[in-house]
């Protein structure tokens, strides 16, 4: 693609929006803890970036790029508003267990909302890390948006692992899905 | 203190990994996790499967791995995902039909070297080792030390990462407040610090634990393995052994230092913690403030200024206005917080209620937090998250719609999200008293303009302005009225009137006005002005540098040989573009103009020390000397915290070096934050939205802006309970002071400048025909506690005081305003414009005080004003008016 032909760049601008724009919204959300108008604004952000960008530098890494926009742009907006977020890190050494009562969300819960409460129960590091990760990102790619290393990501996906695999609410998931024919 | 940061983690480098801290072979574990998830490649991945299948205990846990990522990847995939939004298309669609430069902001491959980190930590010991080194200079020196490294890019998410373990030390710390240093490493002018942020050195709200800057940087680096306790102790330790007696932080600091030493009283101290935060009830900037500094903070800005809820500090970082700190005059901030938000709580206030939602979800978040932190799962927070999260959205979403159908940021093509960074002081309005309870009415002259010019800014983008960005005397006070120009001496002549008020029958609304002497241009003292000038990124607007430009060149024209102006100008890095020059040199001054352009990130303090430094040096005896400040919004970032800054403004005021400010731009404006330093700095505040408005500011009103006549007036209306029952002023909200200040000559107050005029209104209830009683004889009250003068037709006295501009000791005025009742021929013709003004003002706050006022009572009344409009403003104001009211849509 030629990359200053304004036409070819309007195309690759609009084929990325209609790919990631959800996904990045959810992402955005997740990052600016669930208010949506904060989210849109992010995801607008990274997206008008995007406009100004050469294709050819971000060829092959298109979604990593916009995630790590989205993602600092978050914590730049996020951290002017609400620094008390930090106090979470603190959590990070605590062992997990602090939980909801697993058995009525059992009953409840599809496979999903299960999930998606176990790892909302992980330190906010590790909920970002497997996040990313559940979103099909690779370990480079998800040390490319986070700005860690790799190691620092393989080892946060693991404990998030660990944490997860025992984790009452999916412990019966993961051996259920065991018994069944894959 | 230097010890090589080699944390499994964090190291920047992809060696091999080392145990991590508390001995768990967290590596060899973690491979196998990423072989399960197929994250490993070539020779690694050959080699652990071979471990792996030489266990046979390891099997299993594969699988089970495996499982579990698939089961994330797959509820990840079909997990529900929010809509799309058509703004969002539309915004995108807008800007790809403009095409704007390339700009490449790269994602780094690799991370910076490690010797930048060995280079700020050592930059840092230096600092401590220097020790008694002063917040600024530190800041200075860190930043060199960044800046040194020339072409490195400092990486965001690794700085990210240590300033979030800096933060979780901040908040073992309790409180500690954040510098932040934008924009390093971006050397080619991008204006998005995306990938650049930076923050560097702590300092107390008192600069105290400024010394710790140092050792925070490189003990949070080592403790970025997650040893808070470790962190923690390091920093206490040195925060105690620092400079002793330095406030409330330190102390406070080295307890929870000391618990965090001693891991047996972890949960100790995790209790203290959780118990003192849950007995905060302030916050500035989610950052949290304990009572005893809250309240001291509140005495600090409550001198001065009393009375309902007030808003103190906190709004330099606030990106949405949000979190703001609440400090009352007392220093009750639970007092104001409340009366704050019983005051959003009415439908006017969406902006306050988005804010009041938004500091509920603060609190309950933290609760959460709190507990999450210390691992407490059986006590929930009283508020549901969800609840406040709702809350919040559907105030967002209101106010989301509302402006968006009112137009605003279509002006700019799209919904951007710094619709929401600007930021208005919350305003509470003066509420009626009676004279018998509280017989005294004190504040400070206000000749502030910019309200009215930011508000004309929001209506003629269609839309109407928030409540809180409507200060109601500042809308009065931008139009001059016919007062009479002082004949006895004094520097301002005063007049007083009453007439009905119109949007009130049964009530009536008295005038206070001052005048000041009007200076011909030839009678200007010499003068001495040093501009400052914000040329960071976000200027580069149209109607922000070019429009600063434009009143320069504006301004340079009326300048005389009596004048010498300087141009200092801050973003990254600060510089005197233009040496002290005599205003007839206009080339080498236009030169100078012309060549500004903006870039870069703003640190407005180094800049601010070298404007006074320039205007010092300069200081002219008896004439002008004053900086002039011209920025968008975020000034402060670069020093310690908006008290230390609005005190070395005041200082530098004393010193005879006035401060100007002059807001520009949309979208960012610190209004509240200018209109303060203004005030402390003895200046004006005003709001440059077009080439028109400069003119008048700098050219019509030049003697005003530049020439102050009287200083620190204040005044005091004692109400005769005889005829007044209730009385309102209107407007003032952040200028009314102690009734005990008004003779303290000690108490700073506003000024006024050559020919400046300030209008005062109050709506007075008329006691009943009959007395207080209406004629009924009362048991327990007797009429004759009243003094004699109650039973004469006085209204009110009116006291002023002022001071020359050079002068420390105040003069005292005295009047005696009286009503001629009961019916009196029609006030002036002016008298009505500002009463009219005064209506729209209410309109637009939709102020519970409004009355009948519609927008149609409000063109009548001040239709009859035109006559005397040499310059148009009025006219423009009835433009105003109508567009208001179509914006509206009401009457």
């Amino acid at each position: 693609m030629a990359p200053d032909d304004g036409n070819s760049r309007r195309e690759w601008v609009l084929t990325a929006l209609d790919t990631y724009e959800c996904r990045l919204l959810r992402y955005a959300q997740r990052l600016t803890g669930g208010d949506v108008n904060l989210a849109r604004d992010v995801v607008q952000h990274a997206f008008l970036q995007l406009c100004r960008q050469a294709p050819r530098e971000l060829n092959g890494r298109l979604a990593s790029w916009l995630y790590a926009v989205c993602r600092n742009r978050a914590i730049d907006l996020k951290r002017r508003t609400c620094r008390l977020e930090a106090f979470a890190c603190g959590a990070e050494r605590d062992a997990p267990g602090r939980e909801l009562d697993p058995a009525d969300l059992l009953e409840t819960l599809d496979a999903g909302e299960l999930v998606r409460r176990a790892i909302g129960t992980l330190p906010e590091r590790q909920q970002e890390v497997v996040n990313l990760w559940s979103e099909g990102f690779a370990y480079r790619e998800i040390s490319q948006i986070t700005g860690a290393t790799e190691n620092y990501v393989r080892v946060m996906v693991h404990r998030a692992f660990q944490t997860l695999r025992e984790h009452p609410l999916l412990r019966r998931l993961i051996t259920e899905e065991a018994d069944a024919p894959t | 203190m230097n010890r090589e940061p080699d944390r499994e983690g964090f190291s920047f480098a992809d060696t091999p990994a080392v145990p991590s801290s508390n001995g768990e072979p967290h590596d060899e574990q973690s491979l196998d996790t990423a072989y399960a998830l197929g994250e490993l490649h070539g020779d690694l991945r050959a080699e652990v499967e071979a471990r792996v299948h030489e266990s046979s205990a390891g099997q299993p846990a594969i699988e089970e791995l495996s499982r579990l990522g698939k089961l994330l990847r797959k509820v990840s995939e079909e997990g529900p995902l929010p809509d799309r939004s058509p703004a969002l298309r539309e915004a995108v669609l807008a800007e790809l039909a403009h095409p704007r430069p390339e700009v490449v902001l790269r994602l780094p491959e690799r991370f910076p070297p490690r010797r930048i980190w060995l280079r700020l930590s050592l930059a840092a010991s230096l600092a401590i080792l220097c020790g008694t080194l002063a917040t600024l200079s530190k800041t200075k020196q860190l930043e060199r030390a960044v800046a040194d490294h020339d072409a490195i890019a400092v990486l965001p998410a690794e700085v990210d990462k240590l300033v979030d373990l800096e933060d979780t030390t901040t908040e073992y710390a309790g409180e500690q407040e954040w510098q932040t240093v934008e924009g390093f490493g971006l050397s080619n002018g991008i204006a998005d610090h995306d990938f650049a942020e930076l923050r560097l050195g702590v300092s107390g709200p008192e600069g105290t634990t400024a010394d710790a800057g140092g050792p925070m940087l490189s003990d949070a680096w080592e403790g970025m393995d997650g040893k808070h306790e470790e962190t923690s102790r390091s920093f206490f330790s040195f925060a105690a052994g620092g400079k002793p007696g330095q406030g409330p932080s330190k102390g406070e600091g080295k307890k929870l230092g000391l618990g965090g030493y001693d891991p047996a009283t972890k949960a100790e101290v995790r209790q203290e913690l959780k118990a003192r935060m849950s007995t905060r009830n302030t916050k500035s900037d989610g950052q949290s403030i304990d009572g005893e500094q809250a309240a001291e903070q509140g005495e600090h800005d409550g001198r001065g200024k009393s009375g309902g809820g007030q808003r103190a500090n906190g709004d330099q970082n606030s990106a949405y206005g949000f979190g703001d700190l609440l400090v009352g005059g007392e220093g009750q901030p639970d007092d104001s917080r409340r009366g704050w938000q019983a005051a959003g709580a009415g439908e006017q206030g969406l902006q306050a209620e988005l804010k009041a939602a938004k500091a509920d979800l603060e609190e309950v978040n933290r609760q959460y937090r709190v507990l999450k932190g210390v691992g407490r799962a059986e006590s929930k927070p009283e508020t549901s998250l969800e609840e406040v999260e709702q809350k919040i959205a559907d105030a967002k979403t209101r106010l989301a719609a509302a402006s968006a159908a009112a137009g605003l940021g279509r002006t700019e093509g799209v919904l951007h999200a710094y619709d929401y960074a600007e930021s208005y002081a919350p305003l509470v309005e003066n509420s009626f008293r009676k004279p018998t309870d509280q017989p005294l009415s004190t504040f400070s002259v206000d000749v502030d303009t910019a309200s009215y010019t930011n508000v004309r800014r929001f209506l003629s983008s269609r839309a109407l302005p928030p409540a809180d960005a409507v200060r109601v005397e500042e809308l009065i006070n931008y139009f001059q009225y016919g007062y009479p120009q002082p004949d006895d001496g004094t520097p301002f002549s005063v007049t007083t009137d009453v007439a009905d008020c119109p949007w009130n029958a049964e009530r009536r609304l008295l005038r206070v006005g001052l005048k000041g002497r009007d200076l011909a241009a030839d009678q200007r003292p010499a003068s001495n002005l040093v501009f400052l000038l914000d040329v960071s990124g976000s200027m580069d607007a149209p109607n922000k540098l070019p429009l600063v430009k434009e009143a320069m060149y504006l301004l340079t024209d009326k300048l005389t040989e009596n004048d010498r102006v300087a141009i200092v100008v801050y973003a990254g890095n600060s510089g005197l573009v233009l040496p002290p020059t005599n205003g007839l040199n206009k080339g080498a001054i236009r030169g100078a103009i012309e060549q500004l352009v903006a870039s870069g990130s703003t640190n407005g303090g180094q800049g601010l020390q070298m404007a006074y430094e320039t205007a010092q040096s300069q200081f002219i005896k008896g004439g002008t000397n004053r900086v002039i400040l011209a920025t968008d919004g975020d000034f402060n970032v670069g020093m310690v915290n908006q008290e230390e800054l609005v005190r070395f403004i005041g200082e530098k005021a004393k010193g005879g070096v006035f401060l100007s400010a002059l807001g520009f731009g949309v979208g960012n404006l610190k209004d509240g934050t200018l209109e303060k330093l203004a005030d402390k700095g003895n200046g004006n505040y005003a709001y440059i939205d077009t080439l028109g408005e400069a003119r008048r500011v700098l050219v019509e009103q030049l003697a005003g802006t530049l020439v102050t006549i009287a200083k620190d007036v204040k005044l005091q209306i004692e109400f005769n309970p005889g005829q007044v029952a209730e009385y309102r002023l209107i407007g003032y909200e952040n200028r009314v002071m102690p009734h005990q200040d008004f003779h303290d000559d000690r108490k700073d107050a506003g000024e006024i400048g050559a020919g400046h005029t300030v209008t005062a209104l109050y709506e007075i209830v008329p006691t009943a025909r009959g007395g207080r009683s209406g004629g009924e004889p009362l048991k327990y009250q007797r009429a004759d506690q009243l003094t004699p003068a109650a039973d004469s037709d006085e209204l009110a006295t009116l006291k002023l005081r002022y001071k020359q501009p050079d002068g420390d000791e105040s003069r005292l005025i005295e009047r005696v305003v009286a009503d001629v009742r009961p019916q009196q021929a029609a006030a002036s013709s002016d008298f009505y414009f500002a009463a009219a003004v005064a209506q729209f003002g209410l309109l637009l706050r939709e102020s519970p005080y409004r009355g009948s006022a519609t927008y149609k009572s409000v063109l009548a009344l001040a239709e009859q004003g035109l006559s005397n409009d040499p310059n148009g403003y009025r006219s423009e104001f009835l433009q105003l008016v109508r567009q208001a009211r179509d914006i509206s849509g009401k009457e």
